[in-house]
């Protein structure tokens, strides 16, 4: 998050940041505070990029196409070798390989990750 | 904007962002408790001096900004989850789910052709912010390169339609000199690639 600050001091976000409910109350009894006088007002923001149609049919990860995420491969590269969409892969790389790093690094298990090591954790997950 | 003595409006988006309806007047001691309060709901807190401020709000457009070295290595951390990240950057689930994709491949490919040890296994930060600091510093320099040769591309391109329409005009002009740009053409266009 970056503030702005001009010559004159008048202060402002760099870009609107984004906070959860907690935050969001807690901004709110700042500013009422320390501002006094200041009002809320509800915005509608514009919709978000949610992917194209046909996009959203889930393919299953199996721990074969997982060890891919581990690779020095690129996103593109993966997309092609799994046939899958590159925003699929941007979408999941991240949120999969930190999940299982956390998990193996919990239960002890070698670094770097494996199959093995992919398949316990997807094992562990559900059970 | 407010000099105080008009109504300040904070705006609660759908979304879950916040903005305000145009800057705040601060002194100096308020601009410190600010930041400092700031500071206790999110993790990566920076202040930029500008010139120029920002005429769009909340609810006009949708905003982004570039990821800070430190934003970048909190990605990396393997203890936390997005949501966590999330509330700690203040940016949405969906950036930060997408953003740690996209980073870690190009980390990691960045980090291996650099001869560098693997990301996931290096335990002190500030190693590793070392590491992103460089990476950003090359693709900011890659970006400006790319930019710079596109320019390039663009001149040869028009002084190719300025001799085309010589040519069409039954100018006689050097072919040879036709044949030269579109060489130089190619070559940029591979060097971009």
């Amino acid at each position: 998050m970056i503030i702005t600050i001009r010559h004159d001091r008048y202060v402002d976000f760099k870009i609107p940041p984004w906070a959860s409910e907690e935050q969001t109350k807690k901004i709110i009894k700042y500013m009422e505070q320390n501002f006094p006088g200041i009002k809320r007002r509800e915005v509608d923001e514009p919709p978000r990029y949610t992917g194209e149609k046909g996009e959203t049919t889930s393919k299953k990860w199996t721990p074969k196409d997982i060890v891919l995420l581990f690779s020095d491969l690129s996103n593109e590269e993966i997309a092609n070798k799994l046939k899958r969409s590159k925003a699929s892969i941007d979408l999941t790389r991240g949120a999969k390989t930190t999940e299982i790093i956390a998990w193996a690094k919990k239960n002890g298990k070698k670094m770097p990750i494996g199959i093995n090591t992919i398949k316990e954790c997807m094992e562990a997950k559900h059970k | 904007m407010y000099g105080g003595e008009t109504q300040m409006m904070l705006l609660l988006g759908d979304f879950g962002h916040i903005d305000f309806d145009r800057p705040i007047k601060m002194n100096e001691k308020q601009i410190e408790k600010f930041i400092e309060f700031l500071k206790t709901v999110y993790s990566v807190v920076e202040t930029e001096q500008i010139i120029d401020t920002r005429t769009d709000r909340l609810g006009d457009k949708l905003f982004s900004s570039g990821w800070t070295a430190d934003e970048y290595t909190l990605l990396l951390d393997t203890s936390k989850m997005v949501e966590e990240i999330s509330e700690m950057l203040g940016r949405t689930y969906m950036s930060i789910n997408f953003k740690r994709g996209v980073f870690i491949s190009d980390f990691v490919v960045w980090n291996k052709k650099a001869g560098n040890p693997n990301i996931f296994e290096i335990k002190d930060k500030n190693e590793l912010k070392k590491f992103i600091k460089e990476y950003m510093d090359e693709n900011k320099k890659g970006i400006e390169s790319r930019r710079g040769i596109k320019k390039e591309i663009k001149k040869l391109e028009k002084q190719k339609e300025n001799l085309k329409d010589l040519i069409s005009e039954g100018i006689k002009v050097d072919r040879q000199k036709l044949s030269e740009i579109n060489n130089k053409i190619k070559k940029l266009e591979r060097d971009i690639d």
